[in-house]
């Protein structure tokens, strides 16, 4: 068997180091210290020293760590979806009048489905120009597309766009998609905004408290940056407020309030200040509703105000698969 | 997870878990994350992001992401860790993904991993956190010895004995940014070495 050592062949003195070694070493330090990652950060050294880390087990989740993680994690997680009952038997001999009221419920259908038309027609015409629009060297990766559990999903379409900087700039063509994609989304935007809106008037209308109505009439008429900064104080006392609350009504309220707080901060010309607003609403809850809903095309339009077109793309196309998800729970109850 | 535990206990334990958590049960789904936070954390995250709070963060989107979508889990023999862990992945990519927006310090090391880990055959060796931690130490070790002895000292300093980088040069009697100089060429040497020892028997010869 061969001996795979070799003589020790590094120098015990130090040689003198160059600018780009000092400034190596330098970004290396801050790195391990929790910096952020400059310029300059040896990422060769970088992995070695984590794989150190690893090996000495100062990279183990500790068990306080593990419990303050789990408490944390329980105390976020969203309520889960309320399973559907069964019908009764009993109710079987009811069937007759259901049949009168299965005619009454489909004229009222009717509405729905042109709804669901719409959404379905913008699907199909944002999946077509997500390509171009979401084309940024952010999303082009080695592995590719990836998705949480592996499940298809709309957004494919946008990860797996092409990403050269030619492609971006695809003159007219891309225009025009460009251009299609914003009249999706304000479609968009439009029927989630009327959904979010119903959602918000019903939580209103069970909440004994009127104060978060006053504070919502008060923003609405609020033309002026200070009256829109004063609405913002108000809204963010009354989130404050609602900490405690562990019940769906309540988390559904600060969720709204979010979201009325990413708009502000939109209105406000805050695009990162809406992120933030939006990240929360989202971290929340992430069962389908209008609300979230309408904080992922918030978040959208964050982005767009930022000038990240295929962050913002991905924004729209998560709101449209929970828009889309809320039309087909509405036409199933029906 | 203890080894004495047979394995279709572990497995009706974790379906019953499941089922719980799907109807809502937190309680149950806590009993998921104490069995399986560590070996994601450890196994997975810290080997992709290498850095601990980016895999602190990496682990509770995780779970958070598993909890929604636990309805589409599809039990399997090897149990809910393959699933988790491949949530735990993808987390990871994407916060490599978002680096440039967070700024964040990561380091990817699976790649330095991969020439030690034995191809999972069953759950047991799935789970097997000892065995590969011994034989992660053990190769560390190796290496260590066959590179330069001051190198060997400000590596034990600062990552085996986690000490300060203030504390490590006046050990070696040294300057602050010496120190830091030190310790970078210690890393590169410490990691062409490792390279060397676990090339593939007959790579160079390939090469030629």
């Amino acid at each position: 068997m061969t001996d795979r050592r070799t003589p020790l062949d590094e120098p015990d003195e130090l040689p003198p180091p160059d600018a780009e070694e000092l400034a190596s070493a330098a970004a290396l330090a801050r790195a391990l210290e929790g910096g952020r990652a400059e310029p300059e950060l040896p990422q060769d050294a970088l992995e070695t020293a984590a794989l150190l880390r690893a090996s000495a087990g100062t990279a183990q989740l500790g068990e306080r760590r593990r419990r303050e993680l789990r408490e944390e994690l329980l105390a976020s997680l969203p309520a889960r979806a309320r399973r559907r009952t069964r019908w009764p038997s009993w109710l079987l001999p009811l069937l007759p009048v259901a049949g009168v009221a299965a005619a009454y419920l489909l004229l009222l259908r009717d509405d729905r489905s042109e709804s669901a038309a719409l959404s379905k027609a913008t699907q199909e015409r944002a999946e077509a120009v997500a390509p171009v629009v979401a084309a940024s060297p952010a999303s082009s990766t080695p592995s590719g597309s990836t998705h949480d559990d592996g499940q298809p999903r709309l957004a494919a379409a946008a990860r797996s766009a092409p990403t050269s900087e030619g492609e971006r700039s695809a003159g007219p063509l891309a225009n025009e998609a460009r251009s299609l994609a914003d009249d999706d989304r304000r479609a968009l935007t439009r029927d989630i905004a009327r959904g979010a809106s119903e959602l918000r008037r019903e939580l209103l209308a069970r909440a004994d408290d009127g104060a978060v109505a006053r504070a919502y009439a008060e923003l609405d008429a609020a033309r002026s940056t200070p009256a829109l900064q004063q609405s913002r104080r108000v809204l963010i006392e009354l989130s404050n407020a609602l900490d405690e609350r562990t019940d769906d009504d309540g988390r559904l309220i600060r969720q709204d309030l979010y979201c009325r707080l990413a708009e502000t901060a939109l209105r406000l010309g805050e695009p990162q200040t809406a992120l933030e607003w939006t990240r929360r609403g989202l971290a929340l809850d992430g069962q389908p509703t209008p609300l979230l809903a309408q904080l992922e095309a918030l978040e959208g339009d964050a982005w767009v105000a930022l000038g990240d077109d295929n962050r913002a793309a991905r924004g729209y196309m998560r709101a449209l698969e929970v828009h889309e998800k809320l039309l087909d729970e509405d036409l199933d109850g029906q | 997870m203890e080894a004495h535990i047979d394995e279709p206990t572990v497995r009706s334990w974790e379906h019953e878990c499941v089922a719980r958590a799907v109807q809502g049960d937190r309680d149950a789904f806590g009993e998921l994350y104490d069995a399986h936070a560590e070996p994601i954390f450890r196994r997975v995250l810290y080997p992709v992001l290498g850095n601990t709070s980016a895999a602190e963060d990496a682990l509770a989107e995780t779970f958070r992401a598993a909890f929604q979508r636990l309805d589409r889990y599809q039990p399997g023999a090897a149990g809910i860790y393959p699933w988790l862990a491949t949530i735990a992945r993808n987390k990871a990519m994407d916060m490599h993904r978002a680096r440039k927006v967070t700024g964040r310090a990561l380091a990817n090391f699976e790649a330095l991993l991969a020439p030690l880990h034995v191809t999972p055959g069953s759950p047991e060796q799935l789970l097997d956190e000892a065995s590969s931690q011994r034989q992660l130490v053990h190769a560390v070790h190796e290496t260590l010895e066959q590179i330069n002895a001051r190198y060997r000292e400000a590596i034990a300093l600062r990552f085996l004995e986690d000490q300060p980088r203030e504390a490590c040069a006046e050990r070696l009697g040294v300057k602050v940014g010496t120190f830091d100089v030190l310790l970078l060429r210690a890393l590169r040497a410490f990691r062409k070495r490792w390279e060397e020892l676990r090339a593939p028997a007959g790579a160079d010869l390939e090469a030629r």
